[in-house]
């Protein structure tokens, strides 16, 4: 026999229960429907890197441009490419060299913003190839010796005036890109990114080294590492709208 | 809000690492690396050979230039430097030539050093670097004027500044 006490337990746990199932039944069905237009834009990108514009005006041993254009080809992710000419003169203390060329990068970049309805921002994350084909001249140099022994007022006997043109050679480069795009004006975008680059193949002139690549940089003595940046304005052709 | 708080903060991101880009490191040749290596010319006795024998008060001068490396304490070993755009040096080594310590009366041996110089790129700090190649060497003789004896070479190619490349004995 229950007692009294225990019957009161018994039923409160199965009135628990019993509501428990109740509430289960009752959940209401939310199915949302979206009665908005389609609202996310798709097509073409097109934009110029204003940073080189910048560089080319205010210094005289650079030169560049770059265009640039993505294609958003599902829902965040875009393919992306560049293409430009650069060409860089480096007044070392002991080297005078300047390489010129044209490269192309390719590759893919991945919004990872969740942008509000109607919104085509994007903060993203992007991989690149990049290849270029350049010119590399060797205007003068020094040969390190560490002495002026043999320094005249009219020979300076470790300085090489004669040049050096090496032509065709190629690099190629992977890059890891992050970046910003907003939208400033309707389908008028405001850009910024930095890259990381590696060099993965290049052809060294015979007897030297390649100090500029046009789309990968400077290279240094220390490393295959470079970073760039690339500030841009551009202008999205929609060819037409999908839903979220 | 959301938006422009991130753009903000990336915005700012990007300009340091601008700024830090644009700090590069100053491409400076260091102390360390292997550019054009010196002669050395290492000093040896005549008469006992496997000794060393240091020259007393010499002094080196290259024929057609002004520049003269005199040895205050003297050395069993010298470093000297080539010339990097000609095909041999000709140096004027003078033993005694300190002419106010009434001493012996200086003298002076003329030897032509002749080789293959060959350019090599060393990095962008540095730029190039000379090897020479083929050591070949001539003294001028002067009868019995000479205080240089012997010339060997024992390294024909001067590419570091680790061994002796030339021994003179006297």
């Amino acid at each position: 026999m229950l007692s009294m006490k225990q019957m009161r337990i018994y039923l409160f746990f199965t009135s628990i229960l019993i509501s428990g199932i109740i509430y289960c039944q009752e959940e209401p069905n939310l199915t949302a429907r979206d009665t908005l237009p389609p609202s996310e834009k798709y097509g073409l990108r097109l934009g110029v890197d204003i940073a080189r514009f910048i560089r080319t005006a205010v210094n005289d041993d650079y030169s560049g441009f770059e265009i640039n254009a993505d294609y958003r080809v599902y829902k965040n992710y875009y393919i992306a490419a560049e293409i430009g000419n650069e060409s860089l003169l480096r007044d070392e203390t002991n080297i005078n060299v300047e390489g010129s060329g044209s490269y192309v990068r390719l590759g893919i970049d991945y919004n990872t913003y969740k942008n509000w309805y109607g919104m085509q921002n994007s903060i993203y994350a992007g991989l690149r190839y990049g290849f270029s084909t350049f010119d590399q001249t060797l205007n003068d140099y020094n040969i390190f010796t560490g002495t002026d022994f043999f320094d005249t007022p009219d020979n300076l006997e470790n300085f090489r005036s004669e040049g050096r043109e090496s032509t065709g050679l190629t690099a190629g480069w992977i890059e890891l890109v992050l970046g910003l795009k907003v939208e400033l004006f309707k389908n008028i975008y405001l850009g910024a990114n930095v890259s990381l680059r590696r060099i993965v193949n290049e052809q060294d002139p015979t007897g030297f080294e390649n100090l500029f690549i046009p789309g990968f940089g400077r290279t240094n003595d220390f490393s295959e590492f470079n970073v760039g940046y690339t500030y841009t304005i551009s202008y999205l052709i929609p060819f037409y709208k999908k839903k979220r | 809000m959301k938006l422009y708080k991130t753009i903000t903060i990336i915005t700012c991101c990007l300009s340091i690492m601008h700024l830090c880009s644009s700090c590069e490191r100053d491409d400076i040749c260091a102390e360390d690396t292997p550019t054009t290596p010196f002669l050395i010319i290492k000093f040896m006795d005549f008469d006992t050979p496997t000794d060393i024998k240091q020259p007393d008060e010499l002094q080196v001068k290259a024929e057609g230039f002004e520049n003269i490396i005199t040895y205050e304490t003297n050395q069993d070993s010298i470093l000297i430097p080539l010339r990097t755009n000609a095909l041999l040096t000709n140096f004027e080594l003078t033993i005694n030539s300190d002419t106010e310590d009434g001493g012996d009366d200086p003298n002076t041996d003329v030897i032509n050093i002749v080789y293959a110089p060959v350019e090599e790129y060393v990095s962008s700090a540095c730029g190039f670097r000379v090897i020479y190649n083929e050591l070949g060497e001539n003294l001028i003789p002067e009868g019995d004027q000479n205080w240089i004896k012997n010339i060997i070479i024992e390294e024909p190619d001067v590419i570091d500044e680790t061994n002796a490349h030339i021994l003179i004995f006297h």
